[in-house]
């Protein structure tokens, strides 16, 4: 015996009313006048059960009559006869698909997850079909249809839990577009057995908003598969997260109060939080906290604290929020570089018609490296990352620089006269035919090979407008007999503005023209920093390393480099790459040279409010008709509608209403059989 | 000595006190007594009683009765009309526990009634009767006269509403004392329910007076039997005070309290040759009256052994 409206069967406490009244009318409160009570002593009420309860059948009638009302109400069916739903069914081919992204780390989150996949897994019938697979950054599959298929169907469910919890939530970001996409192929290609399949992929994950779905938007969706949500909802509403202010940037040691940003959660309660330094290894606080105001569902950026010592490796931690998964920022301070280049030429230290006036102003010192610029006089120093070369050279000079070259290294040679183009000649230790360059008016630059490295940085349209540099004179240096010579850039004329000349193991770049006021308005362009440093760049000075780099990142290694976690173990790297996948601090050691490089949670994770689910709707995914599937109210829905139909198919009700309308006629006629007598006497 | 013969001719006090006017009411108990007492075998009995004595010398010779001479050739001398009437003063008790009543009428009315009769009784024999109402003070004073329109406020009085929260009986008895010097009767209607230690006293003083007494200890029928079964607050109908009494259970003690009580006054009375009637309000109100001149005669008769007198022929038989 079962119930639709078990609620109603309260209304049976109604029973007490009868009672209650029949109590009531037994036990009056007599007061009696009495002349003088002097001949009376008081006695104690005495209570006797007989004159408690009277009538005993007309209050049985009545306590009957209401508590049929309310079982009629509440609408009972007998249990035995609601079929079962279970065979006859489609068949169903399934992908659950659970989230490891670094915000399952939530409290109780994974836990929920694993749950409510093994609820699935236990509700799946036996005929049916399923894969697991869990996605962050990438998918993994953790039990394949065919190993489901070999499972009994009891085992199946502790099964998925088991290779659940062997895997755990992760540090990456969740690419939920990529998962949904491999995911929806991979159902795709599963060929039906029968006609009707279902394929269905359910993803269980706690949907934040940071989930990455750009590639839906391209995805063409196969037209059986349908995508469900079970949505874990996290038990902590208050989250505030830190992340470094720019992305990708690094800080020196100069920077001791890094600039920072403290998001916190659109359905955070708090306000209030606090930052402060940290040990990056074990995270004990040091020195003094700040008090941070973030208003919900804003983020601003702040200065940190004072770091409290300098050089040693630290972290920065916010609390005050409930996830603490978010709260750390590690920060690898590195320190400025130094680059040294060399100028062998005679122009004047302060000779604004010179090229040396121009080159020591372009070659400032950043917080990132240190650019020494020295004159070299007859000895090219192999020490030099780059060597800038201009005039005419004496025999030694161009002795050393063209040793300099075959050694390997780079330099750079300003044929800013035809006396320097002799000097050319003898470095390359050929002879090349030059010439002063026609000029009308004045030559541009184009026809650039943005291909090669020191033009790569310019590949962008809105950087590669080279026409504005205006060139008044140049050089045409024929590259006849030069094999190993590639044009790098033309003058409008289609005379070589700047050539790449392979010496030995080394590069000679040559420039037909000078940047001095003379020669061309290069000088004062905007490009032409940008392309000394790419030059220098390119000649191996130093190297842009990224010390500051989100989890998931693809970080590429020299040969032979190492990489190591704070405490000396080391990370495993494969074939000249190395992925982060935990954040924390990392030294990186590649011969003698080594540098550190930070590893923080991708901010998107913390983006911890609930994806709109309509959004995935209009990128064309194809959700079942319920947006979000939640199994136990899904379950209950079913049950309920086929307990609604065997109840209105058996309508017990009925039967129990008119016995009561019996009852109602007995209990009347009794009562009015019961007060005749009574009636009689008076 | 024995009881009106027909019961019949008995009216309930219930149907009695459904008429209002108490005058009426004393009047129909009076007449109906009266005809029932031509048909008695006591016919000739008088209350009135007049006194001879023998002359001595120094006596008025206004008063020798001359028949009596005639007749027996002695010399007795007969006193005035006026001066052998009877004085008789009514004690009635106007307490509040006077009020209760469950036959649908009050013992005061019974007891009222009963008063009125007597005195309309007394009044058509010509003799002089007074009322003292009281609680625990005195209310009403009305000397004995018998005057007409006496009877009128005589009424008045009795028919007042009862008022007093306690019963003191000495007051009115002592008072009695005070006022009359001249023996005479006295009528105490009460239900007595007061503690009697000092009635006893006052009884004992009246007699000594040599005054003529009775008392009617007046019950209501649920007082004496006591036949209720439920539990119930019983509320006190003078102090208000309110007790919780299981009667079925009460009901053994509270008779043996009331009986001892009743005997306690009875022995009072005994003791001061004082007539004691105990009258519950179900009794027809001719026997309550039968009973006030059965007493009276035994007294008489009594008074007679001790001092032989020329007896009077009865008057109010004619």
């Amino acid at each position: 015996m079962s119930f639709l409206a078990p609620l109603f069967l309260l209304g049976g406490l109604a029973v007490a009313l009868p009672i209650i009244f029949h109590l009531i009318r037994r036990t009056p409160v007599v007061q009696r006048l009495f002349s003088s009570l002097m001949f009376l002593n008081p006695s104690p009420p005495q209570l006797s059960r007989r004159s408690r309860l009277d009538k005993i059948l007309l209050l049985l009638l009545r306590c009957l009559v209401i508590g049929l009302v309310a079982f009629a109400f509440a609408r009972p069916f007998l249990r035995g006869k609601v079929p079962n739903a279970g065979p006859g069914a489609a068949q169903k081919v399934s992908l659950f698909l659970v989230d490891t992204s670094a915000s399952m780390r939530r409290d109780g989150v994974w836990k929920d997850a694993a749950a409510r996949a093994r609820e699935l897994a236990r509700q799946a019938a036996p005929g049916d079909r399923a894969q697991l697979a869990v996605f962050d950054r990438g998918t993994r599959r953790l039990l394949s249809f065919e190993e489901w298929s070999a499972l009994q169907p009891h085992e199946r469910a502790a099964a998925v839990e088991q290779r659940l919890n062997s895997v755990g939530p992760t540090w990456h970001a969740g690419e939920l577009g990529t998962a949904l996409i491999s995911a929806g192929e991979e159902l795709d290609g599963v060929t039906e057995v029968a006609s009707g399949v279902v394929k269905e992929i359910v993803v269980i994950s706690d949907m934040q908003e940071g989930s990455r779905l750009q590639n839906l938007q391209e995805f063409e969706w196969p037209k059986n598969v349908h995508v469900s949500f079970v949505t874990i909802a996290a038990k902590n509403r208050n989250n505030a997260a830190l992340h470094p202010a720019v992305e990708g940037a690094s800080t020196n040691r100069a920077e001791t109060r890094p600039l920072v940003r403290i998001s916190n959660g659109a359905e955070s309660k708090r306000e209030q939080f606090r930052l402060s330094w940290a040990d990056a290894r074990t995270g004990a606080p040091v020195g003094q906290a700040i008090d941070v105001q973030a208003v919900a569902g804003r983020t601003r950026s702040i200065r940190a604290p004072e770091q409290p010592r300098a050089g040693g490796d630290m972290r920065l931690v916010l609390s005050g929020d409930d996830e603490a998964f978010d709260n750390s920022l590690f920060i690898a301070t590195s320190e400025a570089e130094q680059v040294e280049v060399s100028f062998v030429g005679g122009a004047a230290e302060n000779d604004p018609a010179g090229l040396y006036f121009y080159l020591r102003r372009a070659f400032q010192e950043t917080q990132r490296r240190k650019v020494t610029l020295s004159r070299a006089t007859n000895n090219v120093s192999a020490n030099a990352h780059f060597v800038v070369a201009t005039d005419a050279l004496s025999d030694a000079q161009s002795e050393a620089l063209r040793k300099y070259v075959e050694a390997g290294h780079t330099a750079l040679f300003v044929v800013n006269a035809l006396t320097a183009a002799k000097s050319l000649d003898r470095i390359l230790q050929r002879q090349l035919e030059a010439s002063e360059g026609v000029v009308k008016g004045y030559a541009m630059i184009e026809q650039i090979d943005f291909t090669h490295p020191i033009f790569a940085p310019f590949a962008e349209p809105r950087f590669s407008d080279f026409t504005k540099i205006h060139f008044w004179k140049i050089r045409q240096i024929s590259t006849n007999g030069l094999a190993d010579a590639s044009v790098l850039a033309r003058f409008d004329s289609g005379a070589p503005a700047l050539l790449e000349i392979g010496l030995g193991t080394g590069k000679l770049l040559v420039l037909a023209s000078g940047w001095q006021p003379v020669d061309s308005q290069f000088a004062l362009s905007t490009k032409f920093v940008p392309l000394l440093y790419s030059m220098l760049e390119y000649a191996g000075g130093f190297t842009e390393q990224t010390t500051l780099v989100t989890v998931g990142a693809e970080l590429p290694l020299k040969q032979g480099a190492v990489v190591q976690r704070l405490d000396g173990s080391a990370v495993p790297s494969d074939s000249g790459r190395w992925i982060a996948d935990a954040p924390g601090l990392f030294k990186v050691s590649e011969g003698s040279k080594s540098y550190k490089v930070a590893v923080n949670l991708d901010p998107a994770e913390s983006k911890t409010g609930s994806l709109d689910i309509d959004a995935l709707r209009s990128m064309g995914v194809p959700l079942q008709a319920q947006a979000t599937r939640n199994l136990d109210q899904e379950d209950r829905a079913r049950k309920t509608a086929a307990a609604i139909e065997v109840e209105s198919r058996q309508k017990l009700w009925r039967w129990l209403i008119i016995a009561a309308l019996v009852f109602v006629l007995v209990e009347t006629w009794f009562a009015a059989s019961l007060s005749r007598p009574v009636l009689a006497e008076t | 000595m024995a009881q009106p013969n027909t019961r019949a001719s008995l009216i309930h006090p219930k149907s009695l006190m459904a008429i209002r006017n108490l005058e009426f009411r004393a009047r129909i108990v009076v007449e109906g007594f009266w005809n029932g007492l031509h048909r008695s075998p006591y016919h000739g009995f008088s209350v009135e009683f007049t006194e001879f004595r023998q002359y001595s010398p120094g006596d008025d010779l206004r008063y020798l009765d001359w028949r009596v001479f005639a007749r027996s050739d002695r010399y007795y001398i007969k006193k005035f009309e006026d001066e052998t009437n009877l004085r008789c003063h009514l004690i009635v008790d106007h307490s509040k526990s006077m009020g209760y009543g469950s036959l649908g009428y009050t013992k005061s009315e019974y007891a009222n009634t009963l008063a009125a009769t007597i005195a309309y009784f007394l009044f058509k024999q010509g003799d002089a009767v007074g009322l003292v109402t009281f609680d625990e003070q005195l209310r009403d004073i009305l000397p004995a006269r018998n005057r007409a329109g006496h009877l009128r406020q005589l009424m008045l009085a009795l028919d007042k509403p009862v008022a007093g929260t306690a019963t003191d009986l000495k007051l009115p008895l002592t008072r009695i004392m005070q006022m009359v010097r001249k023996r005479g009767v006295v009528v105490l209607i009460s239900d007595l329910l007061t503690p009697l230690a000092d009635l006893q006293r006052a009884l004992a003083e009246l007699s000594a007076f040599g005054h003529e007494a009775i008392l009617f200890h007046v019950l209501d029928p649920a007082e004496a039997q006591f036949e209720f079964s439920d539990a119930a607050i019983f509320e006190d109908i003078e102090s208000g005070r309110k007790l919780y009494v299981d009667a079925a259970a009460a009901r053994k003690s509270y008779l043996g309290k009331l009986r001892a009580h009743c005997a306690e006054a009875r022995s009072a009375c005994e003791r001061q040759g004082i007539g004691y009637v105990e009258l519950t309000t179900d009794r027809p109100l001719e026997i309550a009256l039968f009973d006030f001149l059965r007493q009276r005669m035994e007294r008489s008769k009594r008074r007679r052994v001790t001092t032989p007198t020329v007896r009077e022929p009865a008057r109010a038989a004619a």
